[in-house]
């Protein structure tokens, strides 16, 4: 599915700070329930979302701010997590010291991976089913891209560019 | 032979911006000098791997010292972060409540 038949957008610029972790939660939280777009496993993907956002608090200057997108279409919830640093995400060994957050994201996300946009990069792909959409939001129709009937994807920090597409049917 | 337990309860949302407090409470109850450390993770409302490094922290201090250590994981978020990192089985889990003692027993 293309960007081009999204319905709802939003971008939202945060400092790069601890404090900006619980914050994006809770923006997120608020603005799928704004959208009535309640993600079926919502803790799961506001776990994702916080190890995302951790890792860029972390490892990117804290002289920046950094970027949630949040994408949602008929089907799909995209959420892209973008910063200023061209560095990709790299799984570390675990240590009492770190390395459990991007392991956490590869035993609960379906897929990720990132991807360099200007100068910086963006964060982590994930696909997950969620509830459908509230009756009286107006969505575009069923097209021949839509994931298996019945079931709808969410998709969870994802790229700008080269995105990866959920399975088709 | 009385067995010393300290329990801590931590609340709210663990996460990076709240690790600092979290282990601070956590010190606190190390410094009573306790046979046994009890955190208590089942009344977080959310928790992700911060919490793992804050726990596994605690776990390399008590290894130390000669210090036990469990933790109540309950059937919430705690329990989905460990389970998902494959932690359970490393720590003395509790079921439960605390077991009747106040979670900062006072000293008399």
């Amino acid at each position: 599915m293309s960007d081009s038949t999204a319905v709802l957008r939003a971008r939202i610029d945060l400092p790069t700070t601890t404090g900006s972790v619980p914050i994006a939660r809770h923006l997120v939280t608020q603005l799928l329930a704004a959208w009535s777009a309640k993600a079926r496993h919502e803790e799961e993907s506001m776990l994702l979302l916080s190890e995302l956002v951790t890792n860029v608090v972390r490892h990117v200057r804290p002289t920046t701010t950094f970027t949630i997108e949040l994408i949602l279409s008929q089907l799909r919830l995209r959420v892209s997590v973008l910063d200023s640093s061209p560095t990709p995400p790299v799984v570390r060994d675990r240590s009492p010291a770190g390395g459990h957050g991007l392991w956490l994201v590869t035993a609960m996300a379906d897929r990720w991976g990132s991807a360099r946009h200007g100068t910086g990069k963006t964060g982590v792909v994930r696909a997950q089913p969620m509830t459908p959409p509230a009756a009286g939001v107006r969505y575009p129709g069923p097209g021949p891209d839509n994931p298996t009937s019945g079931s709808a994807w969410m998709r969870c920090c994802s790229s700008t560019q080269g995105l990866r597409r959920p399975p088709q049917s | 032979m009385t067995v010393e337990v300290v329990e801590v309860v931590l609340t709210g949302e663990l996460d990076i911006s709240t690790f600092d407090n979290a282990h601070q409470q956590i010190e606190e109850a190390e410094q009573e000098t306790p046979d046994l450390l009890i955190i208590d993770l089942t009344e977080l409302q959310f928790v992700d791997s911060t919490g793992v490094r804050l726990i596994l922290a605690a776990d390399q201090r008590a290894q130390h010292v000669g210090r036990r250590l469990a933790l109540r994981l309950g059937a919430g978020p705690a329990l989905r972060v460990f389970a998902a990192l494959g932690l359970t089985d490393r720590f003395d889990l509790l079921d439960g409540e605390p077991n009747g003692a106040s979670p900062r027993p006072a000293r008399d």
